[in-house]
């Protein structure tokens, strides 16, 4: 397919990028890798009259990892986060979503920033960020902003994020290494359909706090806070995570269904994969 | 030494250095320019002055065409034409299917005409750019008033379906032939008497051929006469056809394949978009060229397999198969494509005794239209129908009678032969059936497979272990008039081979080189194997149906023989004609099931083909390797969907689920070799083998991994929701 005509503008930096968006006559929309855009784009399902290329500002593609904390920039690509030496090791679930996104070549040119801005639901590294509680930093041309990701995310394809704005920022907060993703695969897309990204601290042999959020099932990521209300305190045997999972697989979120895959069953994959990241995230806690 | 064996030895010792290429894996020939980047496909081409066109589809499964208003698409920026049914009108019509059993493919249409599947050719617009064509395309206005729309094939029978071909057809039923041994009386005798009748319905599911290069066409009219470059696997067969839709002599006409990415069956037919795009740059006296998209491929390319089977064998108390019955629905799609009808009642139904000696069959064959994609050939094209269906049903014998589905298969084998005739009147060449089963068995350590299975089972772990017997008619058809090749030798002593087949990846560059080193007594180096073109290849078939190694072959080695016998440069010589081969093989499979999340992991495939004898055993690997990704599509993740109206569900590769390399497994191969009576070189067809050979392997392992569950039969693709559903629903019997 091809697509419909529009514009392009190679951006200089990001202040030029703020005002080409708020400037710009018709439909304005910011191009970082285009894995998801361009695709959109050649379907004719998205038609922007000018495309304001950020994909080469240097200044937001640098990855950051100090003891606190992680700074991703936005249009760092999934290549860089796999090849950077701390990022994996600071983020074990990172590198776990990392190893089985996409492919080769659309971790090449994808960016992290560009997962998140496009929302789609079954995606795997917002699943991550959310059970992280990753904060996003967004400019506009008078200001910025900070969100938390579980406010920005806000349903298919559906976000926070106001027309003229562009995400430039994605801090991590630190975290221990008792982390994991775990995702089933759609054959066709391998987008998942279900991931589950389980982290959690263990103190003095108890699980001191649980983190898990889901993609993939529902219209957007979510937090499956009924689990980890009732992992917390509990010690990390089989019979917690067990019980965990099938508090996953009951959270009343609204599934997804199509030829695919229909609800029940995203749900049920749902608590499989809770418990397989669960168990992952705590070994990795226990003996990272 | 057979007489084969002899024929073939006698020309290689006639010449001064008999080095034997035949028979050595010797690596492509052709991989090197096209690894690099060098390949020249249609797309790759232009001309001057090249045009380009866009098809405008029909988005609806079944409509009538109340008007088409193509006045601003005709005055968008670039356009230089717009074309309908009108403009058409003059050519004739597409080759369909013999004895006039239904409708062929229109090419365009006009207002007053139906469309009859989503994708249909409606218009054609031509423009000095692709996008260009694609904007102003969709500027082509159509009023389109809906009609109801039926996709499945036993619903497209039933008396109340809507009707697409009003007036022509007994409702939407093209043919309704039945397939029997004697008068039916012999099969109706073995049922009675059968100790049991083991029966299933079962689906061979609608698959999309999915060549890595789609469909495309470049047109270059020159005064009175035509070069059409075209991925095609018949480039003859275009001429000819295109010679006489356009009343043009067929010496006018020069047909081109270039490189073609790939075909398996879906680029043996000539398209009524192809056709459509031709007439255009005639009409303009301008080159056109269209190259398919990928979505669009999904929908205009023809698709395979579609068919209902309810099937049944009578089995005597010791497990031996006396009668195979029942009733098969097929779908031909919305228009029938030349080979469709074929498929079904030379290709399949006869094919069902298989590798077995079955007393008698009655079998009813009912093909029908539906608002779907025209079905044509794909790889296998009936053949992996029929192996399905019967080793379905073997292994539910097995489950029936309490015998090792292995045992079943050994108490039913045709012993080892020259020479067979199966009830259902095919005669199969030669066949040692036995030979591969022990073969692919030992291969695979089949009494330690079971005892591990028995093992795992006591933890709750799902093993299973699947087996496929087949055999695979190829070589020349009736009706196939074989291949000619000629051959020449340059002053330097260099050779040039120009053949009729028409090869799409199968590596005969490099085969039929090695036929001709030995036969000529020269290097492999020295000889250059040229295809595909009219002007150069004067006489050509293509390549379909796994014939180019007898139909192709044997005319190079007796062009080559000519050759030395006549002294001079050049030679030409003809296959022999009458030669329907039958290769054969065991393919067995060890899957592993997820109970937590039914998904199917495929441990291992052992494949054993007999091929009879071998030229390249890296081709027929390479064969062997392709067919077995496909054939694991088809088993577990692959199936054009439509919804309730008829729209594709799958018409993308984010839903149509090819196995990528990481879901293809390794395969370990055998080979067992009884070589063909049937021509000097004693070989068979093998290029479909894999497709026929590990689907049924891998279904009737997965259900044999299920068996604790009691779980009779799932249909195909085995998806990991199907599959945990079943053992959800399904009591634990252990």
């Amino acid at each position: 397919m091809y697509a419909a005509e529009f514009g392009y503008q190679r951006a200089g930096s990001v202040v030029h990028a703020l005002a080409a968006l708020a400037d710009g006559a018709g439909e304005v929309k910011v191009l970082a890798g285009g894995q998801s855009l361009l695709p959109m784009m050649k379907l004719r399902l998205a038609m922007p009259d000018l495309l304001v290329d950020i994909g080469g500002l240097a200044e937001l593609a640098t990855i950051e990892v100090s003891p606190q904390r992680t700074v991703l920039g936005a249009v760092a690509t999934y290549r860089s986060l796999e090849r950077d030496p701390l990022a994996g090791k600071a983020f074990p679930a990172m590198a776990d979503a990392l190893a089985v996104l996409a492919d080769p070549q659309v971790r090449a040119r994808g960016t992290v920033g560009g997962a998140v801005a496009h929302a789609d639901p079954a995606a795997d590294l917002p699943a991550v960020l959310l059970a992280l509680d990753a904060e996003l930093t967004v400019a506009r041309r008078s200001a910025t902003r900070t969100v938390p990701i579980d406010q920005f995310l806000r349903g298919v394809f559906a976000t926070d994020l106001a027309e003229d704005e562009v995400l430039t920022r994605i801090t991590v907060p630190a975290a221990g290494p008792g982390q994991a993703y775990q995702k089933f695969e759609q054959p066709a897309s391998h987008l998942p359909l279900a991931g589950v990204c389980a982290a959690v601290e263990v103190t003095e042999g108890v699980i001191s706090s649980a983190r898990i959020a889901v993609t993939g099932v529902a219209g957007r990521p979510f937090r499956a806070r009924r689990a980890e209300r009732a992992l917390a305190g509990a010690p990390p045997d089989p019979d917690a995570l067990r019980s965990a999972a099938a508090l996953v697989r009951e959270e009343p979120v609204q599934p997804l269904q199509d030829q695919h895959a229909g609800g029940q069953f995203r749900l049920h994959l749902a608590g499989v994969l809770a418990g397989r990241a669960l168990a992952r995230a705590v070994a990795r806690a226990v003996r990272p | 030494m057979t007489g084969a064996e002899a024929r073939a030895g006698g020309g290689a010792a006639a010449c001064a250095q008999a080095v034997t290429m035949v028979g050595k894996a010797v690596p492509r020939s052709e991989d090197a320019a096209l690894v690099a980047g060098q390949g020249q496909f249609v797309d790759d081409l232009t001309v001057p002055g090249l045009l380009y066109a866009h098809v405008v589809r029909s988005p609806h499964a079944h409509a009538r065409i109340a008007a088409i208003d193509a006045a601003a698409a005709r005055s968008a920026p670039g356009v230089a034409g717009v074309f309908t049914a009108d403009d058409m009108r003059g050519i004739g019509p597409l080759p369909g299917p013999p004895d006039g059993i239904g409708p062929a493919l229109p090419l365009l249409r006009a207002p007053g005409d139906r469309v009859r599947w989503v994708g249909e050719p409606v218009a054609l617009v031509v423009a000095d750019g692709p996008a260009r064509a694609a904007d102003a395309a969709e500027l082509v206005e159509v009023d389109y008033e809906p009609l109801p729309a039926v996709t499945d094939p036993v619903r497209a029978a039933a008396p109340d379906a809507p009707v697409l071909h009003e007036g022509l057809l007994a409702g939407n039923v093209c043919f309704r032939r039945r397939l029997t041994s004697g008068d039916g009386g012999d099969t109706a005798a073995a049922f009675a008497a059968a100790r049991y009748r083991v029966g299933q319905r079962m689906i061979s599911q609608r698959l999309a051929p999915v060549a890595l290069e789609p469909r495309g066409v470049l047109a270059e009219p020159a005064g009175d006469r035509l070069h059409v470059r075209i991925g095609t696997q018949r480039p003859h067969g275009v001429r000819a056809w295109l010679s006489q839709m356009f009343g043009i002599p067929a010496d006018a006409v020069r047909v081109t394949a270039g490189d073609v990415g790939g075909g398996f069956g879906a680029k043996g037919p000539l398209y009524p978009d192809q056709v459509a795009v031709i007439a255009a740059a005639r009409l303009l006296g301008r080159p056109v060229k269209w190259i398919e998209e990928r979505g669009e491929s999904f929908l205009a390319t023809t698709h395979g397999r579609d068919q209902v089977a309810d099937l049944e064998m009578a089995v005597s108390a010791d497990g031996t198969i006396l009668a195979i019955r029942g009733t098969v629905h097929a779908s031909m799609g919305a228009y029938l494509t030349p080979n469709a009808a074929n498929t079904v009642l030379s290709r399949m139904a006869p094919l069902l005794p298989q590798t077995y000696d079955i007393g008698s069959i009655d079998v009813e064959l009912i093909g029908v239209v539906a608002n779907t994609t025209p079905i044509g050939p794909y790889r296998g094209a009936g053949r992996p129908e029929a192996a399905y269906y019967t080793e379905r049903l073997v292994d539910l014998v097995a489950l029936e009678t309490g015998l090792d589905p292995a045992e079943v298969r050994r108490r039913n084998f045709i012993p080892p032969h020259s020479g067979h005739r199966t009830c259902t009147g095919q005669h199969y060449d030669s066949g040692n059936y036995r030979a591969a089963f022990d073969t692919a068995l030992a291969l695979a350590g089949y009494e330690e497979l079971r005892r591990e299975q028995r093992r795992a089972r006591e933890r709750g772990q799902l093993i299973g272990i699947g087996m496929c017997c087949f055999v695979e008619p190829g070589g020349i058809m009736p009706g196939d008039p074989g291949d000619r090749a000629t051959v020449t030798r340059d002053p330097s002593g260099k050779v040039t081979v120009a053949v009729g087949t028409s090869a799409h990846g199968q590596g005969h560059r490099t085969a039929f080189a090695q036929l001709a080193a030995d036969a000529l007594g020269v290097p492999f180096e020295d000889v250059t194997v040229i295809f595909g073109d009219t002007a150069a290849a004067p006489f050509g078939y293509g390549t379909f149906g796994s014939r180019s190694a007898v139909a192709g072959g044997t005319a190079v080695v007796r062009a080559c023989q000519a050759l030395l016998a006549g002294g001079g440069t050049t030679a030409t010589a003809a296959a022999e004609t009458g030669g329907v081969t039958f290769a054969s093989g065991s393919y067995l499979c060890v899957v592993e099931v997820d109970p937590d999340t039914g998904r199917v992991r495929i441990d291992r495939v052992i494949a054993v083909d007999d091929c009879g004898r071998v030229i390249n055993p890296l081709l027929v690997e390479g064969q062997v390797h392709g067919g077995v990704a496909q054939g694991v599509g088809q088993a577990l993740q692959e199936r054009v969907c439509y919804d309730a109206d008829g729209q594709p569900l799958s018409a993308s590769l984010l839903d149509y689920a090819v196995p990528a390399a990481t879901q293809v497994p390794f395969v370990e191969t055998g080979r067992v070799e009884t070589l063909s009576p049937l021509n000097p070189l004693g070989v068979k067809g093998m290029g479909e083998s894999g497709t026929i050979g590990v689907t049924p392997a891998v279904v009737n392992a997965v259900m044999d991994a299920l068996r604790p569950y009691g779980i009779r039969h799932l249909d195909m693709p085995l998806t990991a929701e199907k599959v945990w559903t079943a053992i959800q629903g399904a009591r634990q019997v252990y």
